[in-house]
């Protein structure tokens, strides 16, 4: 029997060291100890100091190169650098009318029929919605609105600011800012620290223009085949 | 003076006539006849049967193929149809990639790193994301699923079945129907009788991939921006 080894061992667990760190200087292997040792019961104390080493280990071994976590990130890195690439890089005047309609089609306002109106927090969509304005549409730059809408709490002239540099919209041509709380938007308030903006244009031919265009890209679901009306 | 026309008047208008009435009989000039008439006052009876006249008049107005609403609804009519010709017909393979990519980018679930979800009640936009995945991702169709999100008193079943038959996945490829109502609905309860539709892939190279293609749409909106817009950007 191993007499000597085992009650060093317990000396140690009520000093409240993890197995293996007991197995490391007394030169035992980690399943005896544990048959020696697992009676005592640890303080509090203890047990906490235990736990963290625990959470500091994997999260050591969650950021090594090889961890799960890392090998996946590369993996789809990779995957969105080599679509990223997939796309042309040159925006042709065709691809940015389907890639235009696309977005009305689905952030764009259908109530109404006299009203182009376009609503997004995101900063790239709303620069590019604005070259289909100006590109493809050929709205002229008085004809353009903009409109702000934030929380109240929020720092409003700079989200108007910010919306302007954006949109190349003076802020001369904007409505009144807007402050309601949506419900939908639950308890988030500080998601979006600039808001969402809304490009605004009235001219009943260019709706109905973007509406014809949409009806055209619908077209391509082919919903005839499955008896829906198209 | 015209004592005659103006005795005949002012009897017809005591009887509720209107101005035009009157001097089509009496053959006056409408003008002379409201200098004649304007002192009587009307029952309210008259005044009610002139109201429905006047509103009546308007109706038929506003539906006379000339009136502006109709020339109007013309005109958008047109310029709609001269519209949808003016997009490519057959839908490229890149355009595909586009719409995909473009459709995902605003209404799709975009904070995920591993699970294409895609939601619409709009049964063209359905089938058009189902195409873009079968055709650009090549995605076997056992892999699809989807979920019907629809208000609790309407038909689930036959939601379901319009489901299945527009995007082609099966019902026993559908998760459980979500029977929440959404606080953004308002009141609104029946505008949408089959609920709205979720595509849902787990698969993260798919995920990754979109990701890509919307990085590149962006990257057109950076690269065209005024260099002022483009710093506005990196500050936000």
């Amino acid at each position: 029997m191993k007499a000597k080894e085992r009650k060093k061992a317990r000396e140690l667990r009520y000093q409240g060291l993890s197995l293996r760190e007991i197995a490391e200087k007394i030169k035992c292997p980690k399943s005896s100890i544990s048959e020696w040792v697992r009676d005592i019961p640890l303080t509090d104390k203890q047990i906490a100091r235990l736990e963290l080493k625990q959470d500091r280990a994997r999260a050591k071994a969650a950021n090594h190169p090889n961890s799960p976590k890392n090998v996946w990130a590369a993996i789809r890195k990779n995957f969105r650098e080599s679509a990223f690439k997939e796309i042309p890089s040159d925006c042709t005047k065709e691809i940015l009318k389907v890639s235009g309609v696309a977005l009305y089609w689905a952030e764009g306002y259908k109530v109404g029929i006299n009203m182009v109106n376009f609503s997004n927090s995101d900063p790239h969509m709303i620069a590019l919605m604005m070259r289909f304005f100006r590109e493809i549409c050929r709205v002229p730059e008085v004809k353009f609105r903009g409109l702000v809408h934030i929380h109240p709490h929020l720092d409003k002239h700079k989200a108007t600011k910010f919306w302007s540099k954006i949109s190349g919209i003076p802020t001369s041509q904007f409505h009144k800012t807007q402050f309601g709380v949506s419900k939908a938007s639950k308890h988030k308030r500080d998601t979006l620290p600039l808001g969402t903006f809304r490009i605004v244009v009235c001219d009943t031919r260019l709706r109905s223009k973007i509406d014809g265009w949409i009806n055209g890209i619908e077209k391509w679901s082919n919903l005839r085949a499955v008896g829906a009306i198209g | 003076m015209r004592s005659k026309e103006i005795n005949k008047a002012r009897k017809l208008r005591l009887q509720g006539f209107s101005i035009r009435e009157i001097a089509k009989k009496i053959q006056c000039a409408k003008s002379s006849v409201s200098g004649w008439v304007r002192d009587i006052p009307l029952t309210a009876e008259q005044i009610e049967r002139l109201k429905s006249n006047q509103d009546k008049g308007r109706a038929k107005a506003a539906n006379h193929p000339n009136s502006s609403k109709h020339r109007w609804a013309r005109i958008r009519q047109q310029i709609i149809d001269r519209a949808k010709n003016e997009v490519p017909q057959k839908c490229s393979l890149e355009n595909l990639k586009l719409i995909g990519a473009a459709l995902y980018w605003a209404e799709g679930y975009t904070a995920s790193t591993h699970s294409f979800v895609f939601a619409n009640s709009d049964p063209a936009m359905i089938r058009l994301m189902i195409k873009f995945l079968t055709k650009i991702y090549k995605i076997p169709s056992f892999r699809l699923r989807g979920r019907v999100n629809i208000h609790p008193h309407l038909d689930i079943k036959e939601a379901e079945k319009y489901w299945s038959r527009i995007s082609g996945i099966p019902i026993k490829q559908f998760h459980n129907p979500l029977l929440a109502v959404s606080k953004a609905s308002k009141q609104k309860r029946k505008t949408l009788p089959y609920g709205t539709f979720r595509i849902v892939i787990s698969d993260v190279v798919l995920c990754s991939k979109i990701k890509g293609w919307i990085e590149a749409m962006k990257y057109w909106a950076v690269s065209s921006a005024s260099a002022e817009g483009r710093s506005a950007y990196d500050e936000g």
